[in-house]
């Protein structure tokens, strides 16, 4: 370099560079509102024809919360989303004894980062099974010159430290500040391909959706962990992590009925057909959580990796005609082959009004949540979970 | 510490220390929605190992497929590049590159 400052250790690795933005603590982001699930879609033109009472979604289908977060920042269209470590509530501890798992599953990840004005907004979904005030806090993490002023600047009086700055006269480093530290990393990876473990018979009109399966990986303990704290789980007390979720997953059943009646009316009387298709689904996130596994075989840590699921919907159809048996048969098993391979075709069936009327006073935003048939993206591409500590900056 | 590098506060709390900061980020950058990116240097000049973590940003709020980039990176040349597995389904995405 012809300018500047460079630090590097005895192997030669660069440990402060000041042509870099390093990332700085920006805060802790703030919780908007309370903890909401995606309202469930249940909509049909037509309720004669079931087979069983199951007009909607099992009462059994469970979603995970939703929290929103919200990061004042200097963003712009070409700013980085900021870092954002999480700590579970509750520090996230719960272990796994004889297969079992034990004391809440709070399995949580980061699913959206979006920018609204100059701010960041993070929403978390937190696996079900925890109580209402099961909710992670985002620690921050952001270049200099992308937080507020005011984060930037270091206390009144603070005047001891080392900063760098670019060519340019930004600063891109600042002792004071509380630069990003990572302690560790586990490599992850996504959930079996298909989320997919339990599912109710169609013909029981009911089906429930358990997209619980997850994987496990055993890590190396941290070096920083130490033996005691470990053996009593006090290592997960002061640990966040970042891993934002990138793989996702839907599940859907679909069916198709059919039959027949005579409508007595005196001379009026007639024969019907009516034929009925149905598709349920749920929409899942991957969530992420550190468990103590006590086994007889196995005393260590665990990253599970798992879906949670994030919408669900009941849509159907049905036809009847007294006229063509044939032709309302055509007619449904069209509209009912094209469900899910057209959101067209899927939003046509859930009407703009319904739709209105199933977000009305949601904090969710207005949508089918059924991006695609049966299947997962981004499955392959899973991240490494990086590691840190929340007292390095309470 | 026998070597390293810490910055410490103007009471003597400890602010940074290299003992317990494993991995350096050497570099961020943005792929655009449905844009690929191409040969992005990302130095980090005697690094041995490296962690790439990818971030979706503005989805998936569920209506879109949202995919992420995917990656081709030359260690060696200290190159990477942002694919798109789909044209018009592909999210924005944050890429950071940590290195030790």
């Amino acid at each position: 370099m012809t300018y500047g400052l460079q630090i590097t250790n005895n192997d030669n690795k660069i440990l402060v560079d000041s042509d870099f933005a390093h990332y700085h603590f920006a805060g802790i982001a703030t919780l908007t509102g309370s903890s909401f699930t995606v309202p469930v879609i249940v909509e049909g033109n037509n309720t004669q024809h079931s087979t069983t009472a199951g007009q909607t979604i099992s009462s059994g289908q469970t979603l995970g919360k939703v929290q929103r977060h919200t990061l004042p920042a200097r963003a712009d269209s070409n700013s980085p989303p900021p870092m954002c470590f999480l700590k579970p509530h509750n520090n996230g501890q719960y272990s796994i004894d004889g297969g079992t798992e034990r004391g809440h599953s709070e399995s949580s990840a980061v699913i959206l980062t979006q920018r609204v004005g100059t701010s960041w907004e993070m929403w978390t979904l937190t696996a079900p099974g925890g109580g209402a005030n099961d909710i992670p806090r985002l620690y921050c993490f952001l270049p200099l010159d992308e937080m507020t002023a005011t984060a930037a600047a270091p206390a009144t009086g603070d005047n001891y430290g080392l900063a760098t700055f670019d060519s340019s006269g930004n600063k891109t480093y600042d002792s004071r500040k509380l630069p990003l530290k990572i302690t560790a990393t586990i490599d992850a990876s996504t959930p079996p391909s298909r989320a997919r473990s339990s599912i109710g018979t169609a013909t029981s009109f009911n089906p429930v959706f358990t997209p619980n399966q997850h994987n496990y990986h055993a890590f190396t303990i941290p070096s920083d962990w130490t033996q005691g704290a470990v053996n009593t789980n006090n290592a997960l007390s002061d640990l966040m992590y970042y891993c934002p979720s990138v793989a996702h997953s839907v599940q859907d059943l679909t069916a198709f009925t059919d039959g027949e009646g005579f409508q007595a009316q005196g001379y009026s009387s007639f024969f019907y057909a009516w034929a009925r298709g149905d598709l349920w689904w749920v929409f899942s996130r991957n969530t992420f959580s550190i468990v103590n596994e006590n086994t007889s075989s196995n005393q260590r840590y665990v990253l599970k990796s798992m879906y949670t699921g994030y919408g669900a919907g009941h849509v159907w159809k049905s036809e009847e005609n007294s006229s063509s048996f044939l032709a309302v048969v055509a007619a449904i098993a069209l509209s009912f082959a094209t469900f899910g391979a057209s959101l067209a075709t899927l939003a046509v069936a859930v009407t703009a009004t319904a739709l209105a009327s199933t977000f009305s006073g949601s904090s969710a935003g207005e949508g089918l949540y059924y991006p695609y048939e049966d299947g997962n993206r981004n499955v392959s591409e899973a991240g490494p979970m990086l590691l840190s500590r929340p007292s390095f900056y309470d | 510490m026998a070597y390293g590098f810490e910055t410490r506060d103007s009471s003597g709390n400890l602010l940074y220390s290299t003992a317990n900061s494993t991995w350096t980020l050497v570099k961020t950058f943005l792929a655009p929605a449905n844009t690929a990116v191409n040969n992005q240097y990302f130095g980090g000049g005697g690094f041995t190992e490296w962690k790439v973590t990818r971030h979706m940003v503005g989805q998936t709020k569920g209506d879109d497929e949202a995919y992420v980039h995917t990656y081709q990176i030359n260690f060696s040349t200290k190159y990477i590049s942002a694919t798109v597995p789909d044209s018009s389904n592909t999210v924005a995405t944050s890429f950071m590159i940590f290195g030790r």
